[in-house]
């Protein structure tokens, strides 16, 4: 029977795994660079060891509320095609082992957002808990900050 | 690919550039051997590798190219231009040859008998201008025995003496040589000298000079009248032993040196980039500390990093000769052509710079040098006319000046017209004639740089046959170059191009806004200006528009924190300073609350999220770790409006705003008001060009207004309407082409050029509009151009459309609604019976018959649909007598087979010719 190692995240008092495979490394991020006039899921660029990475902020991205200013965080690092990108999330849990046959499909009334990122979901004893899909997390419409669109002209 | 066969091209393809120049030379210098020796070897090479590779095509035509050469080196026939076109031509067969072996693997099917009789016609003197030397038999045999190997070993089968003076004997075979074969001997001492390979020439450079050196240094001459072309090999012998190159001037370098493959060199660049980062981390943390034991080694480590990223920067220059060997070629065949004589000089041609700056500048050099041939210089009988000498002179010239590459194209042509380039580009909306009046002869000259300065057949001609000058200028632009000239008229003009030496390491400005640090290209900047209430230099506002008093001038300013949106409190420390900032010919200022200091930065690529975030050109680790943005000078010079072409439009960046994530194709658009309020818009392919037209300038007949445009006349539809809301002042109209023809929608307003994805979300019955989509985040009409086009009286469509003669019956295969939408009434307007099917389905479940149609324009962006209904077409042999045109949006899916043609959707002209054609070949091809 296959099995998947997840590693276990928090992200708004939500509990998500994502495929350890995918995982390149966790950190706590420092000095993070902001990139005006970026989409708003992009915190900003950071240097991890001597790569730029381009955090993401999961919160943004999944449409909830910006925690506390100073609030700690920690980030996951993904390697996606020759780039870097740091996940920001609230706290990394531990790794845990599921068997694939009992991940279930998304809910159907999922919120559209969460539903996109998601690829199931797993009973656990006392919380479910969200299976991240690391390329659709990372995969953003960029025309989301149509706030710009009142700059004067 | 295969490895050898991938060897065998990248080396060719080398050796191809340098028998193309060294031809020109030659054809110039005919009794230099030194020349032809070499271009002799190059061919003789490719020859060799392509037997040994079993590529006859090639081979042949190599041969047949080699034995005319070889007459040439023997004196046998004399050189003329016309002989060397013909050589040339057969090199050029031999590129196509090999781009064809470069994506297939295989040579083509076909035959070059043709070119091969020409080559060998040529060989035996038959070709006119090539009048055989009289003593053939004589010299033959003179260069024949150089040939011949070394006679005095024992083993060896002697040569016969009944044979014939010219058959070439082997001694190790006991047979004569066939044509084109090598003697053992010969090659023998080929591989015995061979030594280092040489990275600027192919391996066998070496062995082939060696095939012709040896025999040289031991045979003894047949005749004491020994020939210039034993000298020649001769000559050629004594330089390799001397290892120079100084004999043969332009000749390629021998040195020692290896193939390593760019990659590899990138890599090392990338690594070196992160050390010299490190390194400045380290010496920034060791500042801190007093007397740390750090120091020294450091100090040392600091000095070793610095130059091993001088050397590996070294590994990335080449001389910028590299991208100048097709020119020489390049003005020859443009003099040839063109019936004028030019002569080329090139100076310089060992200044080296970036690898990746020399691809970049390849093509906008060509540009220019085919400019100067085909509009400087004028023809020598005009030249002579005006006291010129007969022969122009195009001058290119490379050199260093501090961290920049100037690259000066000199002509002594006939100048820049400056009075028709005022009025061309009046006419052409670049400048208005108020403006024209106050410009100086240089700005005027200038405008050449101007986009939209093409003339209109360029404009329309979405092939790219017609670069304009503006394309050059915006090429030199992305690599941080700059472009300027100088031109008299009837004198001449002179080029001037500045690039960077490289694009990995740029000197940037460290400023601050808001507390947040960005890096400015210093390349861009002019001069920083402090200000203040106190000061000169202050900073007012016109209506909330900001300009800086700078000496005599008003300066455009913009603060970079609402360039950037950057919210946060002005405080005493804001704006300090003006960045004086120059884009192309914009010049404008930054207002910043800090100026740091100069730095070297490593420019990292902007991340692929952010790449549509305009305002930067990528990132960079400071000295100190932290990650700072390098702002594109140019995307904020758009964003601050600065520039006036898209002054009053919205910001670029916002244009550029895009959903690439959703993988959906975005199509550029108009967005215009008429009448309502509610925006409208068209796809921007379909419209030729925006026009103010001033109001008086309409004329009424009884057919509706027209107008005098470009010398023909321009009937114009109101959108609305009605024309000319305003009494006097300037109509905007859209101009649209259509075949010969143009005709002129008029519109109230033009609001904006975006890019969006198009999606008709509802559809609308009322003519002339197609439906209604959310473009930019409103709700816009998007109107069917088409529909106005057929407004246009019947005659004057008649008059003026070269569609079919008698209508044609078209089958519409296109799955996207819009498109589908879009065509079939333009189709229809230009003649077509136009029947749609949206999908396979939709073809299978029909009743079309392939006797209903006279052509087939099938959508192929649709993979999957695609395929169905061409599957759906070969169920039914008599569906292959229609023939197919394809389109798409995909330039590289451009080669689709199975289609007699292929076309760009948004390339409407294109689409139309194609049609025109294909439609009357139904039943020819039956």
């Amino acid at each position: 029977m296959s099995s998947t190692e997840y590693i276990t995240l928090w992200i708004g008092g939500q509990l998500f795994g994502a495929s350890v495979a995918r995982i390149h490394d966790v950190f706590a991020p420092t000095s993070i660079t902001p990139v005006p006039l970026g989409p708003k899921e992009v915190a900003g660029l950071l240097n991890l060891r001597g790569r730029i990475v381009t955090a993401i902020d999961s919160r943004s991205r999944l449409g909830l509320p910006p925690r506390d200013k100073d609030a700690s965080i920690m980030a996951i690092g993904i390697e996606k095609g020759a780039e870097s990108f740091g996940l920001i999330i609230d706290e990394v849990g531990e790794v845990m082992t599921l068997q694939d046959a009992d991940r279930e499909d998304t809910p159907a009334n999922l919120e559209p957002v969460w539903a996109q990122i998601a690829s199931g979901v797993y009973r656990l004893e006392d919380r479910l808990l969200v299976v991240i899909d690391i390329d659709k997390i990372l995969a953003f419409e960029t025309d989301a900050d149509s706030d710009r669109g009142s700059k004067a002209a | 690919m295969d490895d050898l066969l991938s060897e065998f091209l990248t080396e060719t393809a080398e050796s191809l550039e340098v028998i193309d120049s060294e031809l020109v030379r030659f054809e110039a210098e005919p009794n230099d051997q030194g020349i032809l020796n070499n271009v002799f070897r190059l061919v003789h090479t490719i020859k060799g590798t392509c037997g040994f590779l079993g590529l006859p095509r090639l081979e042949a035509v190599a041969h047949a190219g080699e034995t005319l050469l070889g007459k040439f080196r023997d004196g046998t026939i004399e050189v003329t231009p016309p002989l060397v076109t013909l050589v040339l031509e057969s090199i050029d067969q031999i590129k196509a040859l090999l781009a064809h072996l470069e994506n297939h693997e295989t040579e083509p099917e076909g035959s070059d008998a043709d070119l091969i009789g020409r080559l060998e016609d040529a060989s035996e003197g038959k070709l006119s201008g090539a009048a055989p030397a009289k003593d053939e038999t004589k010299v033959e045999a003179k260069a024949e025995a150089a040939d011949s190997p070394k006679a005095d070993e024992s083993a060896k089968k002697p040569r016969p003496d009944n044979l014939a003076e010219d058959v070439r004997w082997d001694e190790d075979l006991g047979r004569e040589l066939r044509p084109g074969e090598v003697s053992l001997a010969e090659l023998e001492a080929a591989f015995a000298s061979v030594e280092v390979e040489d990275f600027s020439n192919p391996p066998d450079h070496d062995e082939q000079a060696a095939v012709e050196a040896e025999p040289v240094e031991e045979a003894k001459p047949a005749a004491a009248a020994a020939t210039s072309a034993i000298d020649a090999v001769a000559d050629i012998a004594a330089d390799l032993a001397a290892n120079d190159t100084d004999a043969h001037p332009g000749a390629p370098r021998v040195s020692q040196s290896i193939r390593v493959n760019v990659d590899v060199l990138e890599h090392l660049m990338n690594m070196v980039s992160e050390l010299v980062l490190t390194r400045n981390q380290l010496l920034q943390m060791v500042r801190t500390m007093d007397d740390s034991e750090f120091k020294t080694p450091l100090q040392r480590l600091s000095n070793v990093t610095g130059e091993l990223q001088d050397a590996v920067m070294q590994t990335r220059m080449q001389p910028i000769g590299n991208a100048w060997k097709k020119i020489p070629r390049i003005v020859r065949d443009a003099s040839h052509d063109l019936n004028k004589k030019i002569k080329l000089v090139m100076e310089g041609d060992q200044t080296e710079l970036d690898r990746q700056v020399l691809e970049l500048i390849r093509d906008p050099l060509t540009h220019m040098i085919r400019n100067s041939c085909d509009h400087a210089i004028e023809l020598p009988s005009d030249r002579l006319a005006v006291g010129k000498p007969e022969e122009g002179t195009i001058t290119l010239r490379a050199f260093h000046e501090g961290g920049h590459i100037i690259i000066e194209l000199n002509d002594d042509g006939a100048g820049l017209r400056t009075a028709r380039i005022r009025q061309k580009a009046i006419e052409n909306g670049v400048i208005s004639a108020d403006e024209a009046d106050s410009m100086t002869e240089q700005q005027i000259h200038r405008l050449i740089f101007a986009p939209g300065f093409s003339t209109a057949e360029k404009v329309t001609n979405l092939s790219g046959r017609g670069v304009g000058m503006d394309v050059v200028r915006t090429n030199i632009e992305l690599i941080g170059g700059a472009v300027d000239l100088v031109s008299r008229e009837g004198e001449g003009t002179t080029f001037a191009i500045k690039i960077p030496l490289t694009l990995a390491i740029v000197s940037a400005l460290i400023v601050g806004a808001r507390g947040q640090r960005f890096a400015v290209p210093q390349l861009s900047v002019v001069e920083l200006v402090r200000t203040g209430s106190n000061s000169d230099n202050r900073i007012e506002s016109i209506n909330g528009t900001k300009v800086l008093r700078l000496r005599d001038r008003l300066l455009p300013v913009m603060p970079l924190s609402s360039a950037l949106k950057l919210d946060a409190e002005e405080d005493e420390k804001s704006n300090r300073f003006v960045i004086v900032m120059q884009v192309a010919s914009q010049r404008f200022g930054l207002v910043v609350d800090e100026v740091f200091d100069t730095e070297e930065i490593v420019v990292k690529p902007i991340s692929s999220v952010l790449r549509d975030v305009t305002e930067y050109s990528g990132s960079t680790i400071l000295g100190d770790g932290s990650v700072i943005m390098i702002l594109d000078p140019n995307g904020i010079s758009k964003l601050a409006a600065f520039d006036k072409s898209t002054a009053g439009a919205k910001p670029v960046v916002e244009q550029a705003k895009k959903s690439v994530a959703r993988g959906e194709k975005k199509t550029s658009l108009l967005v215009f008001s008429a009448g309502a309020a509610e925006p409208k818009a068209c796809p921007l392919s379909l419209v030729t060009r925006l026009e103010e037209i001033e109001v008086d300038r309409f004329e009424m007949t009884n057919k509706g207004p027209v107008v005098q445009y470009r010398g023909q006349l321009m009937p114009v539809i109101p959108m609305s309407g009605s024309l000319m809301a305003n009494e006097e002042g300037r109509q905007p109209v859209l101009v649209v082409n259509n075949g010969d023809s143009v005709v002129g929608i008029g519109v109230d307003r033009v609001l904006d050029i975006t890019e969006d994805v198009l999606r008709i979300s509802i559809g609308d019955e009322s003519p002339g509009v197609l439906g209604t989509a959310v473009i930019d985040g409103k709700a816009t009409e998007v109107i069917d151009i088409g529909h106005f086009l057929s407004q246009v009286d019947f005659d004057w469509a008649e008059a003026m459309s070269e569609g079919p003669k008698e209508p044609k019956s078209l089958l519409l295969f296109e799955s996207h609604d819009f498109f589908r939408n879009m065509l079939a009434p333009l189709l229809e307007a230009s003649g077509y019976r136009v029947t749609t099917v949206s999908s396979a389905e939709e073809a299978i479940a029909s009743d079309i018959e392939p006797s209903d149609f006279d052509v087939v324009l099938a959508d192929i962006d649709n993979d999957a649909e695609a395929r169905r209904f061409m599957e759906k077409l070969s169920t039914d042999a008599d569906w292959g007598d229609v023939p197919r045109i394809a389109m798409s949006n995909n330039q590289s899916k451009l080669a689709a087979p199975d289609f007699a043609g292929c076309v760009r959707k948004s390339d409407r002209h294109g689409l139309l010719a194609v049609l025109d054609q294909t439609a009357s070949l139904k039943g020819q091809a039956a």
